[in-house]
């Protein structure tokens, strides 16, 4: 007998996406089965499990396997159907922007189904922008990097000063309405073609 | 070329899926034909054909490179199919192929004890089945893409054309086309329907053999659709025929044989297909190898984007889909299918964009199919027009005004079948 939470599978490419939303929804009251990587377990999975619902990127290569399960009704016990029904329109479109699909069993109350998606849309939300920062710091630390190696190349090669060699670079950015970061990345590279130059 | 109206929106995201027949959608943006209409494209690979449904269903996509089956089945409630689809036009015919395991392959010749000339017809599958079945081993697994997709439903016709029966004699399972070549690796299937390159990739790895065509299995049959949203299309009526007509022009220059090796330049990119040039020659130019080391054959037709009328939504090509869906028991017969093919399938609006190109536009959008064995003609506004082959394996005949007469062995539709003239 299966005890009275509902049950959730969680289908996530991005496994650490996938186990920290198993966190929460666990902590909300839950119970949270993960899905290995790799399409190929889901259909057995969601068989031997017997997930009420099945949250699942909406980019997971392996969803087009769940399908066939919806498909299947006449002979499994346990109808997978996809969450879409008229007055779940307004959720299910934010789930699939915020990249998530959700399917569930048959018979389940939409209104439970509901605050679970809401959680796994706040979650993939909330990842999204975590990932949107760190591009940020890392484009702005690769930036750093560039510059530094510009600045040193210009330094040797034409005997600038420190301060010059980025004046010259900074100048030449704004001269092309370009980003310093990138000027410097194009400048190393041309050098690098030009002179088989190491930085 | 006439000059219509500005595109109410010129911005626009395309989904395609790594298959050789996302180049009409590839060479459109490569050549510059959306630009030259005022349509900044950009396109998302995506990984799923469930992905494509719900990106279209819910505004993420404008569009996408879409199973000729999709808006059929999305139409007619098909369980697990959201959304309300249309297509103003079809992007190729053929470009499948059934690939079954080297392994399997050579079984069979043994077991038959002759090297199964091709084209190969699924009866010899019988005596492998048979020995599975007394040994107590499991069934063979072959694979296709998605449930009621173009491939399951040519997979299983191929099967069931030489008596075997798709639901009992083996088992049948969805594997997303670029996952099937390392799903035969691991021995998870034993054969498969999908689309190229993946069949060219399977052979040239040497884990399988090209079975049969679909070209071979049904000639000139549709394959992808430009597909929108329903109210997508009534809301973007311009920006619709301007992105039908930049890729009109693209399956215009596709069909020039020319032209298919800078197509496959093109394709081999990341953002397509990231497959080598060398493999997506082979279907693109008509050069197939069906098994490695074998020499190529000329499969001329394995690729059509524009000659034979393909662009047209073929109203009696969306019937025989349905039809083959309803034997499957994916769609209920009683539902009405020829409204349904007539609101997904959108003959006008394709009329309206090959009037702006000046092409020939048919007289019917409707033919029985599967009566012509060579090419042949039909009357068009500008005089006839060279139509291709449309015979099956089978030799079947498919009227599109009585579509469930016949459904063929081991139909299993979900509600008795209503009563019907004839």
């Amino acid at each position: 007998m299966k005890s009275g939470l509902m049950r959730i599978l969680v289908v996530d490419e991005d496994g650490q996406r996938g186990e920290a939303l198993g966190d929460v929804l666990r902590a909300t009251g839950f119970d949270v089965v993960i899905a290995p990587t790799g399409y190929h377990h889901l259909p057995n999975l969601v068989q031997d499990t017997q997930p009420d619902v099945v949250l699942v990127d909406v980019d997971s290569p392996g969803r087009d396997t769940l399908e066939q399960l919806a498909m299947v009704h006449r002979s499994s016990p346990r109808p997978v159907v996809m969450f879409a029904k008229d007055n779940d329109e307004q959720t299910i479109q934010s789930a699939v922007k915020a990249g998530v699909s959700a399917y569930r069993v048959d018979g389940i109350a939409s209104a439970s189904v509901r605050s679970v998606i809401d959680v796994a849309i706040a979650h993939f939300r909330l990842y999204q922008s975590m990932r949107e920062e760190l591009e940020k710091a890392r484009t702005t630390l690769d930036e750093r990097k560039y510059v530094d190696r510009a600045k040193a190349f210009l330094m040797k090669r034409r005997g600038l000063s420190e301060v010059e060699a980025y004046g010259m670079l900074r100048k030449l950015a704004m001269d092309r309405k370009q980003r310093i970061g990138d000027l410097a990345k194009t400048l190393l590279e041309a050098a690098n073609l030009m002179e088989g130059v190491n930085s | 070329m006439s000059v219509g109206r500005a595109p109410e929106k010129s911005s626009l995201t395309i989904g395609i899926v790594p298959l050789t027949d996302c180049a009409p959608i590839a060479v459109a943006v490569e050549r510059g034909l959306y630009e030259k209409r005022g349509l900044d494209v950009a396109t998302t690979q995506e990984r799923s054909w469930a992905g494509i449904r719900d990106k279209v269903s819910y505004g993420v996509l404008d569009a996408a490179q879409m199973l000729a089956t999709m808006p059929l089945a999305s139409a007619a409630g098909v369980i697990g199919y959201a959304g309300e689809f249309v297509t103003g036009m079809t992007l190729d015919l053929n470009g499948n192929a059934i690939t079954l395991s080297t392994k399997l392959c050579q079984e069979v010749r043994d077991r038959l004890g002759d090297d199964w000339a091709s084209p190969r017809t699924a009866d010899a599958l019988r005596p492998c089945i048979d020995a599975r079945r007394a040994e107590g081993k499991p069934k063979l697994r072959l694979g296709a893409v998605f449930p009621m997709a173009t491939h399951d439903l040519e997979l299983r016709y191929w099967l069931a054309s030489g008596g075997i029966d798709p639901e009992n004699d083996v088992e049948l399972v969805v594997v997303p086309p670029p996952s099937m070549v390392e799903a035969l690796t691991a021995g998870r299937v034993d054969g498969f329907c999908v689309g190229e390159p993946w069949n060219s990739v399977a052979v040239d790895e040497g884990l399988g053999e090209i079975a049969i065509t679909k070209h071979a299995l049904w000639a000139n049959g549709t394959e992808k659709v430009l597909g929108v949203k329903a109210e997508w299309a009534a809301q973007y009526p311009e920006t619709h025929l301007a992105m039908i007509e930049a890729t009109l022009e693209a399956c215009i220059w596709l069909d020039d044989p020319a032209h298919r090796r800078e197509a496959c330049a093109i394709l081999a990119l990341p953002q397509y297909v990231n497959v080598e040039a060398r493999l997506l020659e082979r279907s693109m130019t008509g050069a197939l190898v069906e098994a490695k080391g074998r020499d190529p054959v000329a499969v001329p037709d394995f690729h059509v984007f524009h000659r034979y009328q393909t662009n047209l939504p073929w109203r009696s090509q969306a019937m025989w889909f349905l039809s083959q869906m309803v034997r499957w028991g994916g769609v209920d017969p009683s539902l009405d299918l020829q409204g349904i093919a007539a609101s997904t399938y959108r003959e006008d609006i394709y009329r309206q964009a090959a009037e702006n190109l000046g092409l020939p536009i048919p007289t019917q959008g409707r033919v029985t199919e599967g009566t012509h064995a060579d090419e042949w003609l039909l009357p068009s506004d500008r005089g006839p027009v060279t139509m291709g082959p449309d015979r099956w394996v089978d030799d079947r005949t498919f009227d599109p005004d009585d579509p469930l007469r016949e459904l063929g062995p081991f139909a299993n539709p979900i509600t008795p079948m209503p009563s019907h003239a004839g």
